[in-house]
């Protein structure tokens, strides 16, 4: 199982959410790849990165998550869309973890840019 | 703090809805009115085979099944079916070949202000079909099953017929000529008896002479019965004396009846008519 700090060391664009899913840390190579900075993300919900059409799915997975603790997204790549500052989409692989944090779960996930 | 418990109360919400529909048989997705995919149930992944996230944002179109051609073309060429009303409901026939699939595909525009959606839902009715199809099958193999009887049973009872007016016309044209000889004996015989003899030589000839009448009427008898079969007897109701013919019928039996040594009487109660 790949730990958070294991996906931030990796040389890929990196973002990290609380338990409520707002984004609490990027790497300098998300903002150079993707354009946003940290004062643009920070305390944001992750569905900012995403294209429309994922907000709602996410918003309902990410619920769902908090209460039954599975998913069928976490610890395997996933090729999605990432929603640069200039809206720009951006075809990229997710690596999206979640570990414990208390009676919570904390997010992190790396970004690489496939195109 | 307030607004912290109020969002983890719509998180706990939003998960048991999404919890919920996730659980249903139906495939359910919502849409932007252009049909881009903005969420699907765990029935729908299965229903297209694509996980989640590689039906969202794609068009619907483009995801679904291919269906069969239907009689009744869509109301303009290349427009999305969800296009024709604002909601309906449609079948589409996945599956032509048994076992069928058939999809009860229904939609629904959801007016919110901002941000219009449509919902889809849509229901396998394919064990439903398939039942009926199976009920079908039995139906017309029934129908079958009872033509070729039928059939069968016609072919049998064409063929009884046949051999029935054989045997009819055989009899017919037996006793027809049985007939002719017999009348032969019974007329020389008559002769005879009206020329002198002695009286042991009477006897033969008469009893030749009554068992001639006997078999003549016998063969009449027959006779009647192929008109019968053919449906060609006419009745030809008479009055007669019943005494005189139950004597007849003694003294034809009577001549045997002495050969075997045996005692044969006529009785008559006072209540047979004559």
């Amino acid at each position: 199982m790949v730990t958070i700090e294991e996906l931030r060391q990796k040389s890929l664009p990196f973002v990290a959410a609380d338990r409520d899913g707002c984004i609490v840390e990027i790497n300098d190579l998300f903002v150079t790849t993707y354009g946003w900075t940290f004062e643009d993300l920070k305390g944001q919900s992750l569905s900012m990165i995403l294209p429309d059409s994922f907000r709602d799915a996410h918003h309902l997975g990410f619920s769902r998550f908090q209460i039954v603790g599975e998913s069928q997204i976490l610890n395997h790549p996933l090729e999605l869309m990432t929603i640069c500052k200039d809206q720009q989409a951006i075809n990229s692989e997710h690596f999206i973890v979640a570990e414990r944090r208390g009676d919570g779960w904390v997010f992190a996930a790396t970004l690489r840019p496939l195109t | 703090m307030a607004d912290l418990e109020l969002v983890a109360q719509l998180r706990t919400t939003l998960g048991r809805l999404e919890a919920a529909l996730g659980a249903v048989d139906e495939a359910l997705a919502f849409t932007d009115l252009d049909g881009i995919v903005e969420w699907t149930n765990a029935s729908f992944d299965r229903f297209v085979g694509l996980p989640r996230l590689q039906c969202l944002g794609r068009s619907l179109s483009g995801i679904l099944p291919d269906r069969q051609p239907q009689a009744t073309a869509e109301p303009q060429a290349g427009q999305p079916f969800w296009m024709e009303a604002p909601q309906g409901t449609t079948t589409w026939e996945l599956a032509s070949a048994p076992p069928r699939r058939v999809i009860e595909v229904s939609w629904a525009t959801v007016n919110v202000p901002s941000r219009p959606s449509l919902v889809f839902t849509f229901r396998d009715q394919s064990a439903i079909v398939q039942a009926q199809d199976r009920l079908i099958d039995a139906r017309d193999q029934l129908e079958q099953q009872v033509a070729q009887r039928t059939l069968e049973l016609r072919q049998a009872r064409d063929e009884a017929l046949a051999a029935s007016q054989s045997k009819t016309r055989f009899l017919a044209t037996m006793s027809h000529e049985i007939r002719t000889p017999l009348n032969a004996v019974i007329g020389m015989s008559d002769l005879l008896l009206a020329s002198p003899m002695d009286a042991r030589h009477r006897e033969m000839i008469q009893t030749i002479h009554e068992s001639g009448d006997y078999l003549l009427n016998l063969v009449n008898d027959i006779l009647d019965i192929s008109q019968i079969e053919t449906g060609r007897l006419a009745l030809n109701p008479r009055t007669f004396d019943l005494h005189h013919l139950l004597d007849d019928v003694l003294n034809l039996f009577q001549h045997q009846a002495s050969i075997r040594q045996l005692d044969l009487r006529l009785s008559l109660s006072a209540e047979v008519p004559k």
